[in-house]
């Protein structure tokens, strides 16, 4: 039970630290659970791994396979509760405050000082995945052509046909299941 | 949301399966979720305006938390108030719970599997889209005057330089300059967001 608890709190810390993304945390994420022993560090890596490879938000995966691990069903409950509590708790006292003012003066020069900075974010990241996932080889001139294909493909989905982007990721696995293992 | 009647759950039922769909094809971080929820709550049910998203998601970033919940929860909050900003929370991370205590079951065979390697380069491409689909949604409301790309081009620049750069400083650098350079210099802030 007091594993729990501290499970809980060690979640809550990083679901409350994490700003900017999950994957700037696995720092904090593999030092919490490594040095409190409560994972070893390959356990601490293989769930870093898997936490990329399934869906959803980083930390939250993190959250529920380590809990899952190490305490089963009840542990990734408990674990993925506190990683997601701070966000709960800040997003709805922000947006009480944040839809009331949301048209006032200085929220909105606020606004348009970060927007542009989220733009940029949005840039380094599409920079960051184009490049691992096109370049996945050592040699960099070797590009990954079906991955390009279905990037140019969706894209244009996308942008000019406003197709869901829900079902073209999914497709795009499906696709990728079938015809890139 | 007082009264919840038939309408009032349909449209939290609405909600929670958007946000639970959004869990499910989160790959890459919560920035590429961005162009999912503008294709969820504005062109698909125009719950909410595609403006409204675009500050409700620069908001969501510069909070702490998980950012795909963030976005999630104040979406949410905007169309249906608390009920339904927690169903939202609840949905986005439920596709999460489930597959991984799966996984968890079944680690060796996710791990080593074929098929998994490629769904997974599958997605990588249309990962790279939603980057690509949110930068043509964004740019233009993102870049409203030639402020915001200077504000852009710095910022772009100080990420290339400094890739371990932490974000928060970036967003609160981005929200200093805007307060000081249109609220106290330029006093003029209504048709930037228009």
């Amino acid at each position: 039970m007091t594993e729990l608890i501290q499970l809980f709190f060690i979640f809550a810390k990083i679901g409350f630290f994490t700003i900017g993304g999950g994957m700037a945390m696995i720092p904090l994420i593999q030092q919490e659970l490594v040095s409190r022993g409560l994972m070893s560090l390959e356990q601490a890596i293989d769930m870093v791994a898997i936490s990329q490879m399934t869906p959803g938000p980083f930390a939250v995966n993190c959250a529920t396979f380590s809990g899952m691990q190490l305490f089963g069903i009840p542990g990734a409950l408990i674990a993925t509760l506190g990683v997601v509590l701070p966000s709960f708790v800040i997003c709805l006292l922000v947006s009480k405050w944040f839809f009331a003012y949301r048209s006032s003066p200085i929220i909105l020069s606020i606004l348009a000082g970060i927007k542009p900075i989220v733009l940029a974010l949005v840039l380094s990241g599409l920079v960051s995945i184009g490049s691992a996932s096109l370049f996945p080889g050592a040699v960099p001139a070797s590009i990954d052509i079906p991955v390009l294909a279905i990037a140019a493909v969706v894209s244009f989905l996308l942008i000019y046909k406003k197709a869901s982007p829900v079902i073209l990721v999914l497709l795009s696995g499906v696709f990728g299941t079938i015809f890139l293992r | 949301m007082k009264n919840i009647n038939s309408a009032g759950i349909k449209l939290l039922l609405k909600i929670f399966w958007s946000t639970f769909k959004m869990g499910l094809v989160t790959f890459g971080g919560g920035l590429a979720m961005i162009s999912v929820i503008h294709s969820e709550f504005s062109e698909k049910n125009e719950l909410v305006s595609s403006e409204e998203i675009s500050d409700i998601t620069a908001v969501a970033q510069s909070l702490p938390g998980v950012i795909a919940v963030n976005s999630s929860v104040m979406v949410a909050y905007r169309i249906g108030g608390n009920s339904a900003a927690i169903l939202a929370g609840i949905g986005a991370i439920l596709p999460s719970v489930i597959v991984l205590c799966l996984v968890t079951v079944f680690y060796n065979f996710f791990v080593d599997s074929p098929y998994v390697r490629g769904f997974l380069r599958g997605v990588s491409g249309a990962v790279i889209a939603l980057f690509i689909s949110t930068l043509h949604k964004l740019y233009r409301k993102n870049l409203a005057d030639k402020y915001a790309v200077i504000f852009f081009i710095i910022a772009a620049a100080l990420i290339f330089i400094f890739p371990s750069l932490n974000v928060v400083f970036l967003i609160i650098g981005g929200a200093a300059a805007g307060f000081v350079l249109y609220y106290l210099v330029l006093k003029k802030w209504n048709s930037i967001n228009d």
